[in-house]
């Protein structure tokens, strides 16, 4: 373990002319596609959600080429879930908060104003908590049951649900990792200062309810987001 | 310098390409239907853990790990196997106690297996039968048998030696009728009525000191028996069942000074929710929240949906009654009947008299496709899983499944009387009624 102290020591030294630090804040749009093994449970329809990213990025730049890129990212991820034929009317959205922090190397090439990089690697993260709202079904509507009684689930047998969901030990895995990676183009206005815009991918490899031993529906979510923001650059080189 | 930032990228990406492969591909899951047919024993345990693992909606009330149950189990059913591959018969004590043990202990007190022994030699029993609340509630120690029998008298009058068996053989046989008729020599009960509709319903009813309307059910079949009567064939039996119902329903309507309402529900097997709307339905004018109630909502083990009101309301015809609604429960008293118990002890003037109840709270789904959970299997077919698909909790947020309705005025079987028209329960809840205590 010490060896390998020493050795990063030495080519951050050996770096060290053309090192550079950077750390920036980003915001912007993300879409979660969610991937369900809904099995023989047909009339269910999973859809992806949008929601907001923000990142804190903090790069260090062994070469002009390459450096390495650490970041701290608030993601929503979500999914809805909608049911067909006679349970048209039954649905679900549900909102994850994950934070996560990647750690990728990144690849740049380009001029000293505009440069382009991509960046790879992979994250680990954490299931924040979670928000649930839609209409469910009551065991019992309002009045005695009549033929086509389906047709009444939003108006008379439909539950409006819009609450934060309690995480179940034996379900929920609330650790999450899995691969990541991103395209970014930015304009350095000052020296110091560079605007930039990216597109970023999530991969997440970590089944959300794989505490539930033998689940037969296993579900991950993989978010794609494009985000702005600066970047505030230190030390020498480019 | 761009292109050896694109190819170390690249490397990169081509090593990591094989990290995708790493989420789980979904398992091939046939519907519990269609996993009926088997050769083996341990293909018929497999079927039915699966048919569990999707289906049954109780799972984190269990303290037992399925996953475990599976492991441990699955080397005595390979054993088996080598049995019957060598033409030998399976002994249905010896499936029995397996079945026994792995389904015996399970909380969801509606749930009951049947189970063909396929390997059985001609002269063994075909079936293993597993009942979770029955195995449970003959260890209570204030267990009895059922005592009551109203929903057998049909078959009781129809066949004497079934009648022999339950001690029934005239309606006078049934506690609450002997009851009412022995108020009724002493002046204080009229608008005595009964009736019963085989394998649909019994209905006993009277009125109490001329305020203190009286009804029995022995099944929440009202919906069907209301269906029935309006047919233009109706039977004998229908009608006087569905008098007896109508003379209730029409006293509680229209006289004027109703002191209480008694709603006798003792060894009442549950039925409809919807019969709520013509029973208790009748008593309210505004709606009741007896509790809430969630469903299985996905082929997870702990898919849910959210905690739900479970409300009921006033039925098309009804009146705030103010006075005490005394219910009366047993042992014996399952599904619907311990729903509606729970129903009046939320209301403010509700009393439940009698024992602690079954424990099988959960609601029966008809359609396996509502929330792809409960029943399963086929009954008369090789295996048949009878489950509830939705879980109950009462007002204060507690889940009584596998426990009961706790009374507020404890009875005792042991200790009663209800022979020679004494009811002591019965008794009692006109007491409560009349003196608030």
């Amino acid at each position: 373990m010490k060896r390998i102290i020493l050795c990063l020591f030495a080519l951050t030294l050996c770096f060290g002319a053309r090192a550079q630090w950077s750390v920036g804040v980003m915001a912007g749009y993300d879409y979660n596609v969610y991937s369900v093994a809904k099995g023989y449970a047909y009339d269910y329809r999973y859809g992806g959600m949008g929601g907001l990213e923000v990142t804190v990025p903090v790069q260090y730049n062994f070469l002009d080429w390459l450096g390495l890129r650490a970041d701290v990212s608030y993601v929503q991820k979500g999914h809805t879930m909608h049911r067909t034929g006679v349970y048209e009317g039954l649905w679900t959205d549900t909102r994850d908060h994950y934070l996560h922090v990647p750690l990728m190397l990144s690849f740049s090439f380009g001029g000293s104003k505009v440069r382009g990089w991509v960046d790879a690697g992979g994250y680990i993260g954490g299931w924040l908590s979670s928000w649930q709202k839609g209409v469910a079904s009551l065991p019992i509507g309002i009045e005695p049951e009549q033929e086509g009684a389906f047709k009444y689930y939003q108006d008379v047998r439909g539950y409006r649900f819009d609450e934060k969901v309690e995480f179940l030990d034996r379900k929920d895995q609330r650790f999450d990792a899995g691969l990541t990676g991103l395209a970014g183009v930015g304009w350095k206005v000052t020296p110091l200062v560079e605007l930039r815009l990216e597109g970023v991918c999530w991969y997440s490899l970590i089944d959300t309810a794989s505490r539930t031993p033998d689940n037969v529906a296993p579900r991950y979510n993989t978010t794609w987001a494009l985000r702005v923001g600066c970047a505030f650059h230190f030390g020498g080189g480019k | 310098m761009m292109k050896k930032s694109i190819y170390t990228f690249l490397a990169l990406a081509a090593l990591s390409a094989g990290l995708v492969s790493c989420r789980k591909t979904e398992a091939e899951i046939l519907t519990p239907s269609n996993q009926l047919d088997y050769r083996l024993p341990s293909e018929q345990f497999l079927s039915i853990w699966n048919s569990m693992n999707t289906s049954y909606a109780m799972w984190d009330l269990e303290d037992v790990d399925w996953t475990s149950v599976k492991n441990e189990y699955m080397p005595e059913f390979l054993a088996l196997d080598d049995s019957v591959k060598a033409d030998y018969t399976i002994s249905t004590s010896h499936l029995q106690e397996l079945y026994n043990g792995i389904l015996g202990g399970l909380t969801d007190h509606h749930a009951y297996f049947s189970i063909k022994n396929l390997w059985a030699s001609d002269a063994d029993k075909p079936n293993v039968s597993v009942s979770p609340g029955n195995i449970e509630i003959s260890s209570r120690d204030y267990y009895h048998e059922e005592h009551i029998h109203s929903r057998h008298i049909s078959w009781a009058l129809n066949y004497p030696s079934y009648g022999d068996r339950i001690g029934i053989h005239s309606w006078d046989d049934l506690t609450m009728v002997a009851w009412l008729k022995k108020l009724q020599e002493q002046g204080r009960a009229t608008d005595v009525k009964y009736g019963s509709v085989e394998d649909v319903v019994t209905v006993v009813s009277g009125l109490v000191d001329g305020c203190i309307p009286y009804i029995h059910i022995s099944d929440f079949m009202l919906t069907q028996l209301l269906e029935l009567a309006q047919n233009d064939y109706a039977t004998q039996d229908v009608e006087d069942t569905f008098r007896a119902y109508e003379s209730f329903k029409k006293n509680v309507l229209e006289l004027d000074d109703v002191k209480g309402v008694i709603i006798d529900l003792r060894e009442n097997g549950g039925g409809y929710l919807n019969d709520e709307f013509y029973l208790l339905g009748l008593l309210i004018d505004k709606p009741v929240q007896m509790g809430w109630s969630r469903e299985k909502s996905g082929l997870g083990r702990f898919d849910y949906s959210p905690w739900m009101p479970h409300t009921f309301y006033p039925g098309p015809e009804h009146r705030a009654v103010d006075g005490p609604v005394v219910v009366v429960s047993d042992l014996y008293s399952v599904s619907m009947s311990e729903i509606t118990t729970m129903l009046v002890k939320a209301m403010p003037n509700g009393c439940f008299i009698g024992e602690r109840t079954f424990g099988g709270h959960g609601v029966i789904s008809g359609d396996f496709e509502a929330d792809y959970a409960g029943t399963f299997g086929e009954r008369g077919a090789n295996h048949y899983g009878y489950l509830s698909s939705r879980v109950v909790k009462d007002y204060n947020g507690d889940i009584l499944e596998g426990i009961g309705v706790i009374p507020d005025i404890e009875m005792s079987y042991a200790e009663g009387t209800f022979k020679g028209g004494e009811d002591t329960w019965l008794t009692r809840a006109v007491e409560y009624i009349r003196n608030g205590i």
